[in-house]
């Protein structure tokens, strides 16, 4: 198999209505008003020579490679940068331009080492095909001029090399971290022939670089190219995928040489995506190879025991025994499973299934439950369904955004980067986050208004902003007659309109000046188009669910629902959340968001499935976890998740899980909640996988195997064998037989199958007769539950309050370089940039405590206590302090408590009560005056590699 | 379930739920849309054994229920 090529139309698409017929090389063409020529050219397959043009890129016109002549016109303009015009003649190839493409390749070529047999580019270099293209035969100025052959290569990275000697300064990278990323870290240094590509006058690593690939993949020679492509070689065939991070859910060309991966490539064509990456898609998959993946069945009688390596056939019948005796032992709701965000729709379809029909209740739930689950709740009481209601590409329409609760620069890069580039284009954002976020001041991007509201103080300030919308008459009544339930509108406009929740006495709440809050409702509700975004900062609180149903009443009062540019967009954390809740994760719904209690609908899956299904609902897994602790609930079958890392109150968790008879997990590693498990079945990386995902944006992607399963088996193989072990047969062949199941059980997936999806490259649910190819914006003409339904969303403190003891508020989340609990990224080279989990906090709350930046804190709250670094920064209001929770030996959940929200109890991750106090050793007993500067070795050995 | 559990949730749903017009209707109905029956016997017998520990609207339901 070759490597996939997408076709390089040199610039951008116009996205014109007005069209323009011009004639190229004799043959006609029509083409929008703004296309350039050289693209007008390529849609007629004619490819004019370019070394600083691509089609990701504005086009720039510097290297005069793809000069052409036009009728009418002195000279020989550039093609990238010459709009076509009604009635032009162009030709592309004549004397005249192919004798100067030939001299300016000739001066390329004089300032560039011959070392093509042994350059890692080889036959992946632009500058090597052109010199090919133009006919390049000699070179007349020899090489013993000025040149910049010996110039200094820049190993910092530990992904890719800045080999300066090969740059021909056609300012692609540059042009791609400014316009694709959006960073802004590179330049061109000096003047005439000193100009040079760099990172701001330091090496990569100590740059603002983010590391996405933007610019690795724009240059066009071996100047910025990856390791792995250095130390293996290059590609010989591609694999297209799907990312296994973030919920962006972004398209991949995984290329290999042989059966070894070297790269993955953001694909240009990914829906999701469109030719964009971050460092963890683009580079951190390493960690599929480590050394640390267990590939053999363990079981153990007693977690005090050594793990013994077994047979599949012998842990997987030795967990259904013990499962069967526990429910004999106990009762039927004795057990229960967990499914995961990290693993594909069919997988997560086959643990449920095994739930519901081979253990026979339905103690079912998702690792959705500790991050989107208000959502969930939230979007479904009020438009009628459980998902974001617009595509990534809408954003691109948007005029104002309101951004609450989520820091896409470092959770969601590859969005952030869209909405960056559209809020270079001219459109506002208002950000509400207790933080100083990139986004409310970066390289070209500052926030209208910044709304640092209190932790847990959502609630009043959505509804103050929603108060002002009532009182000063900015209410889109044609909308909200025509579309919403007008009896709960009228009750929902009484409540909003009440003094307590107007800005001036929010004000008091939430600590934000009232005029500014009335300032940012008036921008949002007199947008053309307003979108509103949001991620955990608003879920993970007492009131999550009040605030999404909070925020879905904006929107509709403000008739901001329902086409493109505008919506209610929950960014997911993990990349199938969508999916795991889509595929009936939750203990009280089948798949498609129905209860289980719809007697229809389940009698539907009694004769799918042929098994008898429960119609009340079952535990969540804070219910699983209580009841362990009380002795009724003994066995727990776990999927890819550490909720002795992840889920809140540490020490809870783990009494939960150590007082339990049985713990089965599948997983890549020995995590923290496998420590205290009886079974351990090895699972697959997304790189083995086979099946798909589904992003934020509702879009099913395929996850395609890149390589075989290192364990020689796929994950739901396992889970059927342990179901049949258990006496409930699941009969798959493959995994593409288990999306038929779900198509033709669930509605909104009717229209899905892997052959459909490997022909149009993914959809967006709802798919099916009615929308064949998906359905990107929801809501158009009337909403999923007919009418929208205002709630009444009344602020309840939560019961966290800080005290003398506990004085100030801390907060988490989740930095750009590392991912969730770590697992994956810390086992790769991402590690470079943050390899602990540091503390946050404000001077003047440092100084008051005696804290010095670097220094290790003691943070404690009322149910634990841990050690970490301390960073002073203004980022952070006084009182306010965060963390991250991506290394267990920090272990940020030890403090966190278990209040959640009153709906789905998701975990108040994002207030907890703590003091901070100086401390004399880390967490592994270090030395407060011996602690070296980790990140300065750290560079050191990057630098070596 | 422990009891703590059992109370604190049932108060903290009466609590962000109490305040709506239709309070009743929506409490009741969102303990039968995600309580276990486990759960919602426990309630029962916490509030008619400890009802000094429910909110009120919460013991009138769990009476219902």
């Amino acid at each position: 198999m070759s490597l996939l090529k997408e076709t390089d139309f040199g610039t951008p698409e116009s996205k014109s209505t007005q069209s323009v017929t011009l004639t190229i090389d004799g043959q006609a063409i029509t083409v929008p008003a703004g296309t350039s020529v050289m693209r007008a050219a390529k849609m007629l397959e004619t490819s004019i020579p370019k070394l600083c043009a691509t089609d990701s890129l504005n086009s720039f016109g510097s290297c005069r490679l793809c000069v052409v002549e036009i009728d009418g016109r002195k000279g020989t303009p550039a093609s990238c940068t010459t709009p076509v015009e009604d009635g032009m003649v162009v030709r592309t190839q004549t004397q005249k331009v192919e004798k100067i493409r030939k001299n300016v390749m000739e001066l390329y070529i004089s300032d560039h080492p011959l070392d093509c047999l042994t350059c890692p580019a080889n036959g992946d270099c632009e500058l090597q095909d052109m010199a090919g293209v133009v006919g390049l035969r000699e070179v007349r100025y020899g090489y013993e001029g000025r040149n910049h052959l010996s110039a200094p290569t820049d190993f910092s990275n530990p992904y890719f090399n800045f080999d300066e000697s090969k740059c021909i300064v056609c300012s692609r990278c540059v042009r791609a971290c400014e316009e694709v990323q959006g960073t802004f870290a590179l330049t061109i240094e000096g003047r005439g022939f000193n100009s040079k590509v760099s990172p701001g006058g330091t090496d990569f690593l100590s740059s603002e670089c983010v590391s996405c690939g933007a610019c690795v993949q724009a240059c066009p020679t071996a100047t910025l190219e990856e390791k792995s492509v250095v130390d293996l070689g290059m590609p010989n065939r591609t694999v297209l995928t799907t990312c296994a991070y973030c919920g962006v859910g972004c398209s991949f060309k995984a290329e290999l040489r042989g059966d070894e991966l070297v790269r993955m490539v953001p694909y240009k064509d990914g829906g999701a995506n469109e030719g964009h990456s971050c460092v963890k898609g683009r580079f951190a998959w390493g960690y599929a190879s480590h050394p640390d993946r267990v590939l053999t069945p363990k079981i153990r009688k007693s977690i005090d025991e050594p793990w013994q390596d077994v047979s599949w056939e012998e842990a997987i019948n030795y967990a259904a025994s013990k499962l069967k005796e526990i429910q004999a032992k106990f009762g039927h709701q004795s057990i229960g499973g967990i499914t995961s965000s990290r693993c594909t729709n069919e997988e997560v379809y086959v643990v449920q299934k095994m739930v519901r029909a081979a253990f026979g209740n339905n103690n079912v739930d998702t690792c959705a439950r500790v991050c989107h689950s208000p959502t969930g709740y939230g979007l479904k009481q009020t438009f009628g369904t459980s998902a974001g209601t617009q595509d990534f590409k809408s954003v691109e329409k948007s005029d104002v955004i309101l951004l609450i609760g989520a820091n896409p620069t470092d959770a969601h890069p590859v969005f952030a980067s869209r909405m960056k580039k559209r809020l270079r284009q001219g459109a506002k954002i208002i950000v509400a986050d207790p933080r100083k976020i990139d986004l409310v001041k970066s390289a070209h991007v500052e926030a209208s208004h910044h709304l640092p509201l209190l932790p847990g103080t959502n609630v009043a300030m959505i509804n103050a902003l929603a108060h002002t919308v009532a009182t000063e008459n900015l209410i889109d009544w044609d909308f909200v007659n025509e579309r919403c339930d007008l009896t709960a509108f009228k009750k929902w406009e009484a409540f909003i309109r009440q003094p307590e929740n107007s800005p001036e006495v929010v004000e008091t709440i939430t600590g934000v000046p009232a005029e500014e809050i009335r300032a940012a409702a008036r921008l949002y509700a007199t947008a053309k188009n307003a979108a509103i975004y949001y991620g955990l900062g608003v879920t993970e609180h007492s009131q999550g669910s009040t605030m999404v149903m909070g925020i879905a009443n904006l929107a509709m009062a403000t008739g901001n629902i329902g086409r493109e540019g505008v919506g209610v967009n929950p960014l997911r954390g993990q990349n199938n959340v969508q999916g795991s809740c889509d595929m009936g994760s939750f203990p009280h719904e089948f798949s498609g968001y129905r209860h289980v209690s719809d007697d229809v609908v389940r009698e539907q899956f009694e004769a799918l499935w042929g098994a008898t299904l429960q119609k009340d609902p079952g535990m969540r897994i804070p219910n699983m976890l209580d009841a362990a602790i009380v002795g009724e609930f003994k066995a727990m079958f776990i999927q890819g998740e550490d909720i002795a890392q992840s889920d809140p109150n540490t020490k809870h968790v783990k009494a939960a899980l150590g007082s339990m008879e049985l713990v089965i997990v599948q997983d890549l590693f020995i995590n923290e909640t496998a420590k205290f498990a009886h079974v351990f079945l090895p699972g697959t990386s997304f790189l083995e996988k086979d099946g798909t995902f589904t992003n934020a944006e509702r879009r099913i992607n395929r996850v395609r195997p890149v390589m075989a399963s290192k364990t020689g088996k796929q994950e739901w193989q396992v889970v059927a064998e342990l179901s049949k072990a258990l006496g409930y047969e699941m009969h798959y062949q493959n995994s593409a037989e288990i999306m038929d199941e779900i198509a033709q059980i669930t509605p909104t997936f009717a229209g899905v199958s892997f052959a459909h999806l490997d022909k149009v490259g993914s959809v967006q649910w709802p798919c099916n007769e009615a929308n064949p190819n998906g359905t990107p914006i929801m809501h158009v003409d009337q909403f999923v539950r007919g009418k929208g339904q205002f709630m009444e969303t009344h602020y309840v403190p939560t019961e966290e309050r800080t005290t003398r003891k506990f004085p100030l508020l801390l907060t988490t989340g989740r930095i750009l370089s590392q991912y969730n609990v770590g697992a994956q990224t810390r086992r790769t080279k991402n590690s470079t940039w943050a390899s602990e989990d540091l503390l946050q906090i404000h001077p003047s709350d440092a100084e008051l405590r005696g804290i010095s930046d670097g220094e290790w804190v003691k943070l404690a709250s009322r149910v634990g206590e841990t050690t970490l670094r301390a960073t002073l920064t203004s980022d952070v209001p006084p009182g306010v302090v965060y963390t991250t929770f991506h290394f267990p030996v920090s272990g940020a959940n030890v403090i966190t408590t278990d209040f959640s929200d009153w709906a789905t109890n998701c975990p108040e991750y994002k207030v907890t009560a703590v003091e901070v106090m100086p401390s004399l050793a880390g967490p592994d007993g270090a030395n407060k005056l011996a602690h070296s500067d980790a990140k300065d070795k750290e560079r050191q050995f990057a630098k070596n590699v | 379930m422990s009891e703590a559990s059992v109370k604190r949730m049932a108060n903290q749903i009466a609590a962000n739920l109490k305040n709506r017009s239709d309070a009743n209707e929506a409490i009741s109905s969102h303990l039968k849309s995600f309580w276990t029956p486990e759960m919602l016997s426990e309630l029962k017998a916490l509030t008619e054994n400890n009802p000094q520990d429910f909110d009120e609207l919460i013991i009138k339901i769990s009476a219902s229920l």
